[in-house]
C-alpha cells in the first residue's frame, strides 16, 4: 500500500464513520502541518492550537473530500486557510517571510522548519541537544540499519526503492527502519519527555 | 510484525491496513506516542524541528465531533445524477404510451381479421400463420429455452411477453438458416 493509498484507505475508514482512522491521519500529518502553521504563527501555544483547529475543520470538511487531489495537498488548504483565518480574527496580517505567496491550487511547499523558526532559548537549546544525541544515534547503529533508515528519512526513497539498492527483501527493510527508528527513539526519550513538558 | 513495528511502516505509508489494525494502533496511546518518537526522529535526521501537539487534547476534541458518515450519501447522490427522478417518470409514461400503441396495432378490437400491412406500415404476422399462442401451449416453433426465457418474465412484462410475444420470436437455428418470418 503507497503513501497515497494509506492516505485514501484512511480517508474512506472516516467517511464510513471510523474515527481512528483520522486520528492515524493526524498522527502522520501533525508534524508537518504544525511546521507549516508556524510559519504562519509564531506563538507555539496558538500554533498548536491553530494546527488542532486545522485538523478538527478538516475532519468537519471531510465528507466533502472527494479524492481529487492528494490528502496531504486539500489538508494543506485547509491549513494555511485556518492560519489566515486566526490572523485575520486576531487583527494581525499575514508575515511575509513565512510563507511564499501561493494561490489555493498550488501544491504544497516544503514545510521545513528549523528549530532557530521555533524562537525560545529555551527550546534552541534542547533543539541542540536532541540533534547532537541523534547524531550519535545513528553513528553508533550498524551499517544495514543507518543505510536503511538515512535513505527512508533523509533521501525519501520508498521501501521497494531501498530493498533494491540494498537487495533484500522489502520485509527486511521495513524491519531494518524500525529498528533504526527505535534505537533512535530510545536514546531521545528522555529528551522528547522534556521536550513534551516544556512547550516548544 | 508487531504493533510497533506497524506503526512504524505506516507511518511511511507502507503498511498493509486491515479496520482492525486501525484500532489498534489508533486507540493505544502507547503505540500513538511510539508514532510521535518516529516522526520526531525523522524531523531532526532532516534538520527539522517539530513543534509541539498535545494528542491527548485533540482526540478529546475529536470525540466531542459528530460522526462522518458519507458512504450512503455519495451513493444516493451518484445515483441521482445518473438517473433523475423525472426522467423516471417521464420514461415510466412513454413506456405505457408504446405499450398501448403497440397493443392496439397487434391485437385490433375487431378481434382475429388479418391486417394489411402495408396500410398499417407495420410487419405484422398475421395470427393465422403461426397459430394461436396460449401459454399453456406455446409456439411449436420456439425452442423450449426462449419459452423458458418468456415465461419467468411474465410477471414483469404481464401475460403480453408469455403468450403473445413468441409470434416475433425466430428461434436462432431459424436465423441462422436464413428463415424468414412469413
Amino acid at each position: 500500500m503507497s503513501d497515497v493509498e494509506t492516505d485514501q484507505y484512511l480517508v474512506e475508514r472516516t467517511q464510513a464513520g471510523d474515527k481512528h482512522a483520522f486520528e492515524l491521519l493526524v498522527t502522520r500529518y501533525q508534524g508537518r502541518l504544525s511546521r507549516l502553521i508556524a510559519r504562519f504563527v509564531r506563538d507555539p501555544a496558538e500554533q498548536e492550537e491553530v494546527t488542532q483547529d486545522a485538523f478538527i475543520r478538516a475532519y468537519r470538511a471531510l465528507a466533502t473530500f472527494r479524492g481529487d487531489s492528494a490528502f496531504y495537498t486539500w489538508l494543506y488548504r485547509i491549513a494555511i486557510n485556518t492560519a489566515k483565518n486566526h490572523l485575520a480574527a486576531s487583527g494581525r496580517r499575514i508575515p511575509s517571510t513565512s510563507y511564499r505567496q501561493q494561490g489555493e491550487d498550488d501544491e504544497p511547499v516544503d514545510d521545513a522548519l528549523t528549530p532557530r523558526d521555533l524562537g525560545t532559548p529555551e527550546s534552541l537549546l534542547l533543539s541542540k541537544e536532541m540533534a547532537e544525541t541523534v547524531n550519535q544515534a545513528i553513528d553508533s547503529l550498524p551499517e544495514d540499519l543507518r543505510t536503511a533508515i538515512q535513505m527512508r528519512e533523509i533521501e525519501g526513497l520508498s521501501y521497494e526503492e531501498i530493498a533494491g539498492v540494498m537487495d533484500c527483501p522489502i520485509g527486511t527493510v521495513r524491519s531494518r527502519i524500525f529498528r533504526a527508528r527505535e534505537a533512535i527513539a530510545g536514546k531521545l526519550r528522555p529528551l522528547l519527555d522534556l521536550g513534551s513538558r516544556q512547550r516548544w | 510484525m508487531t504493533d510497533d513495528e506497524r506503526m512504524s511502516a505506516l507511518l511511511d505509508g507502507e503498511c498493509e491496513l486491515e479496520p482492525e489494525v486501525i484500532k489498534r494502533l489508533a486507540s493505544d496511546p502507547d503505540l500513538r506516542n511510539l508514532g510521535r518518537d518516529y516522526q520526531t526522529v525523522g524531523d531532526l535526521l532532516r534538520g527539522h524541528a517539530t513543534p509541539h501537539f498535545d494528542t491527548v487534547r485533540f482526540q478529546t476534541r475529536l470525540a466531542a465531533e459528530p460522526v462522518v458518515m458519507v458512504g450512503r450519501g455519495r451513493r444516493s447522490v451518484s445515483l441521482k445524477m445518473a438517473w433523475p427522478s423525472w426522467q423516471t417518470g417521464l420514461s415510466t409514461v412513454a413506456a405505457s404510451v408504446a405499450v398501448v400503441l403497440v397493443s392496439s396495432l397487434v391485437w385490433p378490437p375487431q378481434g382475429g381479421t388479418e391486417l394489411n400491412s402495408d396500410a398499417a406500415g407495420v410487419a405484422v404476422v398475421p395470427k393465422s400463420v403461426v397459430g394461436a399462442p396460449s401459454a399453456a401451449a406455446p409456439n411449436a416453433s420456439l425452442s423450449p429455452g426462449i419459452h423458458e426465457y418468456l415465461l419467468a418474465h411474465e410477471p414483469v412484462a404481464g401475460s403480453f411477453m408469455s403468450r403473445d410475444a413468441g409470434n416475433f420470436v425466430r428461434p436462432v437455428a431459424d436465423v441462422q438458416s436464413g428463415s424468414r418470418l412469413r
